[in-house]
């Protein structure tokens, strides 16, 4: 194995991390300020590749286009989902809303089954193909660019987070819930614009990351998966573990499946958790 | 009327609705069409399963989403030694059941050596199935994901038979075995303690309750439960595959129907099933064959709407209902 070969591994696996990174951040968002463990998260950004199809196929919208519509469609289904379905749940313990979220996997699967049927599908884009060579290795573009775009939303996620007032709240409420209501902060309101920023995320990342993938109506699930991989890996709540986190998960993937084949690479991710737990159950960056 | 009698009433109204199900259940194959029995395994094997599941996920109140791996234990224990030394099924599910109670203490062990945040367990367990899913399907011995052709030559003496009829009794029999443990369970010792470290693991802790043992011991019985379902579906079957009894639908499915019956009560893990299970077979035959994906959806629309309007599940909602029926009757 020539070390180009590691090389281009190691390149795609940061990129991807990247990628995973950004689809935590609003995971990690909504779970810091609500306590909602989400089992949809994955399919709602599945949910939005589809729809990046959907406008690419009836009004030729290129995907890096409609990404934009889409979040500011998303952020407002986050805001309905949020208002009518999960806090009247999350009033009644967190677990029913882990539950209602199970059934939203159920719901959207088989939405998208009914919409666009079980076949393969992938979306073409202006960047699909095309390759970015770098030295002796080449990156495929609509990687990088998804990976730099997930580098600078997650820079504008964290400016957010610490210099507004919006994010100085969520910090309070992810610090200490009960302190922050007595001080003011209005807790509803600021976990239903997390819950619908963070659906806005999840509408940008789908159609931004679309080329990257073949669209099946139960990929969603993976994702999921991942994100809370590499949320429990960061640190719970925890903004700079979690970028971290995603990028060395994407790199011992992409390294584990050089290595040792497809099935082991797939298997790092959930070995690396369950060592995670053990032995650093507060992750990486977390204090004991 | 006082507290005590009408405590007393519903204790025996409780029994008497407990017996009128097991007489319809008994019965139900007899009046049914015989090609309609397919529905009948199905609801019972899915009622076993809840009720196995309830006991970790609903009285022990521990979020557990890798009964997958029990599924497995059961399903591919009794079947491989079937196929390579020609053990009867029926003790193989033995072996599997004592497999599946060994990994339930094992994971217990792992995920509660220390105070992790809450939810933590469900993401261990989580973990734990799709490694156990990714395993089995890359492992030769096992299938891989190609999947195992179960034996089908053989008498009942090797858990195979010629109609779904002996198959609904067999998986009735445990399904009923494992509603009984449950009863009982829930007044004894154990099951006083596993409902304590639900409520307050504090305080249970604090009060002396071994709480480790005790989750210990809510996996192994529920481990050991699903494992002998995890037989019987691949008896049933005839055939095991990873995604069938190593992936995470089923366990989706399992928690789905128990939380709509009503998580850690005595009634919902049956509720549930006895009516989801029916209703999705009748949507899948009137609207699955014209448009793919519809009754999968209507039925997930149905899953959120029973858990977004009514906490608690089926069970709640008719414990509410005697209620007002009671404060009727006393006025």
């Amino acid at each position: 194995m020539t070390w180009e070969v590691v090389l281009q591994a190691l390149m795609q696996g940061l990129q991807m991390g990247a990628i995973y990174a950004l689809i935590t951040l609003s995971m990690t968002l909504i779970f810091s300020v609500s306590g909602l463990l989400n089992f949809a998260h994955g399919d709602l950004m599945v949910l939005a590749m589809y729809v990046a199809y959907l406008a690419s196929r009836t009004f030729g919208l290129d995907p890096y286009l409609s990404a934009a519509f889409i979040a500011v469609l998303f952020f407002g289904l986050g805001f309905v989902l949020f208002r009518f379905f999960v806090k009247p749940t999350l009033d009644s313990g967190v677990l029913a809303g882990a539950q209602l979220t199970l059934g939203f996997v159920f719901v959207i699967q088989n939405g998208i089954l009914l919409g666009f049927g079980g076949d393969y599908i992938s979306v073409p884009t202006m960047l699909s193909n095309r390759n970015f060579a770098l030295g002796p290795i080449s990156l495929p573009l609509p990687l990088l660019t998804a990976s730099i775009a997930a580098l600078g939303l997650g820079g504008l996620l964290f400016f957010v987070l610490m210099k507004t007032d919006y994010g100085r709240q969520v910090r309070a409420i992810t610090q200490n819930r009960d302190a922050a209501a007595l001080m003011g902060v209005p807790i509803a309101r600021v976990q239903a614009i997390a819950f619908a920023l963070g659906l806005a995320l999840l509408g940008l990342t789908g159609p931004l990351i679309v080329a990257q993938f073949t669209l099946t109506p139960a990929m969603g699930l993976d994702f999921t998966l991942l994100a809370l991989i590499v949320m429990v890996f960061g640190g719970i709540g925890n903004f700079i573990g979690t970028m971290v986190a995603g990028v060395l998960i994407g790199v011992a993937e992409g390294l584990g499946s050089l290595y040792f084949g497809g099935t082991v690479g797939a298997m790092v991710p959930y070995s690396i958790l369950i060592l995670v737990l053990l032995f650093r159950p507060h992750g990486l960056l977390g204090e004991h | 009327m006082n507290r005590d009698v009408r405590g007393v009433a519903t204790a025996r109204i409780d029994r008497a609705l407990w017996a009128m199900l097991l007489a319809a259940a008994i019965v139900a194959p007899l009046v049914l069409p015989a090609g309609r029995l397919d529905v009948l395994v199905l609801t019972a094997l899915f009622v076993y399963l809840c009720v196995a599941w309830n006991i970790v996920g609903g009285f022990a109140g521990q979020f557990c989403l890798g009964h997958s791996l029990f599924l497995a234990a059961g399903a591919y224990t009794s079947t491989l030694l079937e196929i390579h030394l020609g053990i009867s099924p029926w003790l193989g599910m033995l072996a599997g059941g004592i497999l599946a109670a060994a990994i339930g203490v094992a994971i217990a062990w792992l995920s509660f050596r220390y105070t992790l945040p809450p939810l933590s367990f469900a993401l261990v367990t989580l973990s734990l199935s799709m490694l156990g899913y990714l395993a089995v399907s890359s492992i030769d011995f096992l299938g891989a994901s190609r999947g195992l052709q179960v034996p089908t030559h053989g008498d009942a003496w090797m858990y195979h038979f010629a109609a779904d009829r002996p198959y609904y009794y067999a998986v009735l029999i445990q399904a009923v075995l494992a509603v009984a443990l449950t009863l009982w369970l829930y007044h004894h010792k154990a099951g006083l303690y596993f409902r304590c470290l639900r409520d307050n693991e504090r305080a249970a802790l604090a009060i002396g309750i071994p709480v480790m043992r005790y989750k210990m011991l809510a996996l192994a019985i529920s481990g050991f439960l699903t494992a002998l379902a995890g037989t019987f579906y691949a008896q049933y079957l005839m055939y095991i595959e990873p995604h069938t009894f190593v992936g995470l639908t089923i366990v989706i499915e399992i928690i789905l129907f128990t939380v709509v019956g009503g998580t850690g009560t005595r009634w919902g893990p049956v509720l549930g099933p006895l009516l989801l299970v029916p209703l999705g077979e009748f949507l899948r035959a009137s609207l699955g064959g014209r448009v793919e994906g519809l009754h999968l959806l209507i039925y997930g629309l149905l899953l959120v709407a029973v858990i977004r309007f009514l906490p608690g599940g089926l069970s709640a909602l008719f414990a509410r209902l005697a209620a007002r029926y009671w404060s009727q009757y006393r006025s």
